[in-house]
């Protein structure tokens, strides 16, 4: 009778354990941008007026970067920081001798690996998931 | 006419059935969720960062009206048993972050301030089966107003 409850414990166990979610997650903040930043396209000026791109903003140039944010715990835990992401921003702006970053875009995908770390390495929460992620968006200058 | 089958195709046929499941699982993994998060269709700024004005780093006292939380997702779960199974598929696009800020916002001088922007990408799997796939990502943040809010703000 004891072998029979230890066997549907332990089956029960791992059916748990193959159980799983392989992922990431990942914040951007952009805490150390030096340049104004916005999601729409435009942006204020010091005098809180409203500039618009087409009107007040012309666009120089485009920016783009691609990031892998990693995760532990079945996704729980951020391992990635994004420093990386605020710094390539304020090069792309200087760059261009731009005033800041307008109509910035960020895609996110799952990459292809969070599909080979299926069972049974998922089972581990050890095992890094990631997410894939591209930032766009338009290096503006005043006309 | 009879088939002699030899032991060599039968040994190929649980490779090929292990092959086969191989390429499935990483085909799934391939069919792009992919979400994007933008505000291109507002015609105010929506801010992200430290630096709020245009060749100024001036910091103007700002009063929080009212917080917000904006998801994207696109994800597929499948669930079901035996006879049957159901998909669940939602399918969100960036336009649903324009209709909710243009929801939140009162006066023309209220500021859309996005204090995160956050993604995740995830997969739940029973053994070698991912019967869900979850991609979402979205904003945090406030609407601020310049002037004081009489009740149920915060600075």
């Amino acid at each position: 009778m004891k072998k029979i409850y230890m066997s549907f414990i332990i089956g029960s166990m791992l059916i748990f354990l193959s159980a799983c979610t392989v992922g990431a997650r990942g914040h951007l903040k952009f805490s150390e941008a030096k340049y104004p930043i916005s999601l729409s396209p435009a942006l204020y000026d010091q005098n809180d007026n409203v500039l618009l791109k087409g009107k007040q903003l012309n666009v120089v140039g485009k920016f783009k970067y691609e990031k892998r944010f990693w995760g532990l715990m079945y996704s729980w835990i951020r391992i990635s920081g994004s420093k990386d992401v605020d710094e390539a921003i304020n090069d792309a702006i200087e760059k261009k001798r731009g005033v800041g970053l307008i109509n910035l875009a960020v895609t996110t995908d799952g990459c292809l690996s969070n599909s080979l770390m299926t069972f049974p390495f998922s089972i581990l929460p050890v095992m890094p998931g990631c997410t894939d992620t591209i930032i766009e968006g338009d290096i503006v200058n005043l006309k | 006419m009879s088939k002699i089958i030899s032991l060599n195709e039968i040994k190929k046929v649980p490779m090929m059935g292990l092959f086969l499941l191989f390429i499935v699982v990483l085909l799934s993994g391939c069919s792009s969720l992919s979400t994007t998060t933008t505000a291109k269709n507002m015609t105010r700024p929506v801010m992200l960062g430290p630096v709020q004005y245009v060749k100024n780093n001036k910091k103007s006292p700002l009063y929080k009206r009212q917080d917000f939380d904006i998801t994207v997702e696109n994800s597929i779960v499948t669930s079901g048993g035996q006879h049957h199974q159901t998909t669940y598929v939602t399918e969100e696009s960036a336009e649903k972050i324009d209709a909710e800020l243009m929801r939140k916002l009162d006066s023309p001088k209220d500021k859309i301030v996005v204090e995160t922007l956050f993604v995740k990408s995830a997969r739940a799997c029973f053994l070698v089966f991912c019967n869900s796939r979850v991609d979402y990502s979205g904003i945090e943040g406030g609407i601020y107003s310049t002037t004081p809010v009489s009740t149920g703000g915060s600075k």
